[in-house]
């Protein structure tokens, strides 16, 4: 059986005959003993009162399960859920900066490490923000110092924003960055 | 007596006309279940399940197809929630998928290489068919069933003639190009 054609029929021949061999079969031949004599056991309703102790059972189990999960409380919030990637939870959670701390550009390091030791000072102890000194005079800006990212605050409270700003960010250590 | 006639009896209590449609309808009932199964002792079961499931429903039948497509219907429902259910699967797990398929003995024909050769076929064709994936086997050995057309098969799997026809062509597409990895077209 050379030709490709012929041997492509027959095998469509025999995937048939493999077919049919698979399910064209006879089942047991009391199979009409067997039905009729689960017929003449009892009415249709017969077989409810399993599926009634079935569902009993299954709402039990729903039960232990609503049960088990409230007396263990709510899940602890940084549990990673479901949709957080490994490298969302990864990331070590730091003390809130309190609400001043999106008014500040971050390179505030090096702003820290420009300041003189002799520079005025607020009665805190920090350097001022804005050129005010507590007594209100101008601040001499250095001309050879370098520059610093500019500063927007959002709030007017100068005496809030500095030391979280300067003074939590510049005492992070490397192994408390992220 | 016509199979309407006979569900009006076995409606009235004549447990015995229902006992005429089993013997009726027996085979293609097993038949289907083994497309759905591919397994001969599970198939009976189902088959058994699905007659005694159709007499309780008995009085639904409204006689809007005729009682063999209901009873096929039945019966490919009974057999896929068995296919479904947690017993398979345990019995899967246990016998590792493993147990051969029983199969009828090949009628001998000219030879007892040719009977050998068969078998040999039949076993690939078995596992092959076990790596398909239901949507297409299911409608391919429901129509090597030989019990029922694509009209029919269509009323049953609730799947369109023509989506129903591509996928019996491409089960047995798929059939045949692995046959023929194993050198069945080579011959």
């Amino acid at each position: 059986m050379s030709d490709p054609r012929r041997r492509r029929a027959a095998l469509d021949d025999e995937l048939d005959a493999a077919l049919a061999r698979t399910v064209r079969r006879a089942g047991r031949t009391d199979l009409r003993a067997r039905v009729m004599a689960s017929v003449a056991q009892g009415p249709p309703s017969a077989g409810q009162p399993l599926v009634l102790w079935t569902a009993v059972a299954a709402a039990g189990v729903v039960a232990a399960m609503i049960a088990a999960h409230s007396l263990r409380g709510p899940a602890a919030p940084l549990e990673r859920t479901a949709n957080e990637t490994p490298a969302a939870t990864a990331a070590p959670v730091l003390p809130s900066p309190g609400p001043a701390a999106h008014t500040l550009a971050p390179a505030r390091p090096a702003r820290t490490a420009a300041i003189r030791p002799d520079r005025p000072r607020l009665a805190n102890g920090n350097p001022p923000l804005d050129g005010a000194t507590d007594e209100g005079a101008a601040l001499v800006i250095d001309p050879l110092e370098q520059p610093s990212p500019p500063i927007v605050p959002l709030h007017t409270d100068a005496l809030a924003i500095v030391p979280l700003a300067i003074d939590d960010v510049g005492s992070l250590s490397s192994e408390d960055r992220p | 007596m016509t199979d309407g006639a006979l569900v009006e009896r076995a409606c009235a209590g004549d447990a015995e006309a229902f006992g005429e449609l089993v013997d009726r309808h027996r085979e293609a009932v097993f038949r289907a279940a083994l497309a759905a199964l591919r397994d001969p002792a599970e198939a009976d079961d189902a088959a058994q399940d699905a007659f005694l499931l159709a007499y309780r429903k008995l009085r639904s039948y409204r006689g809007e197809s005729s009682f063999r497509t209901w009873m096929l219907t039945i019966a490919w429902r009974t057999a896929l929630r068995r296919r479904r259910g947690w017993r398979r699967w345990v019995t899967r797990l246990v016998l590792d998928g493993s147990a051969p398929f029983p199969r009828p003995p090949i009628d001998a024909g000219p030879s007892p290489e040719t009977a050998a050769a068969q078998a040999e076929l039949a076993g690939h064709v078995e596992r092959l068919l076990g790596r398909l994936p239901s949507r297409l086997r299911d409608p391919l050995l429901l129509l090597a069933t030989g019990d029922q057309g694509y009209a029919e098969m269509s009323a049953l799997l609730g799947v369109p003639v023509g989506t129903l026809k591509w996928r019996v062509a491409e089960a047995r597409r798929q059939l045949k190009e692995k046959l023929s990895r194993l050198g069945y077209a080579d011959e």
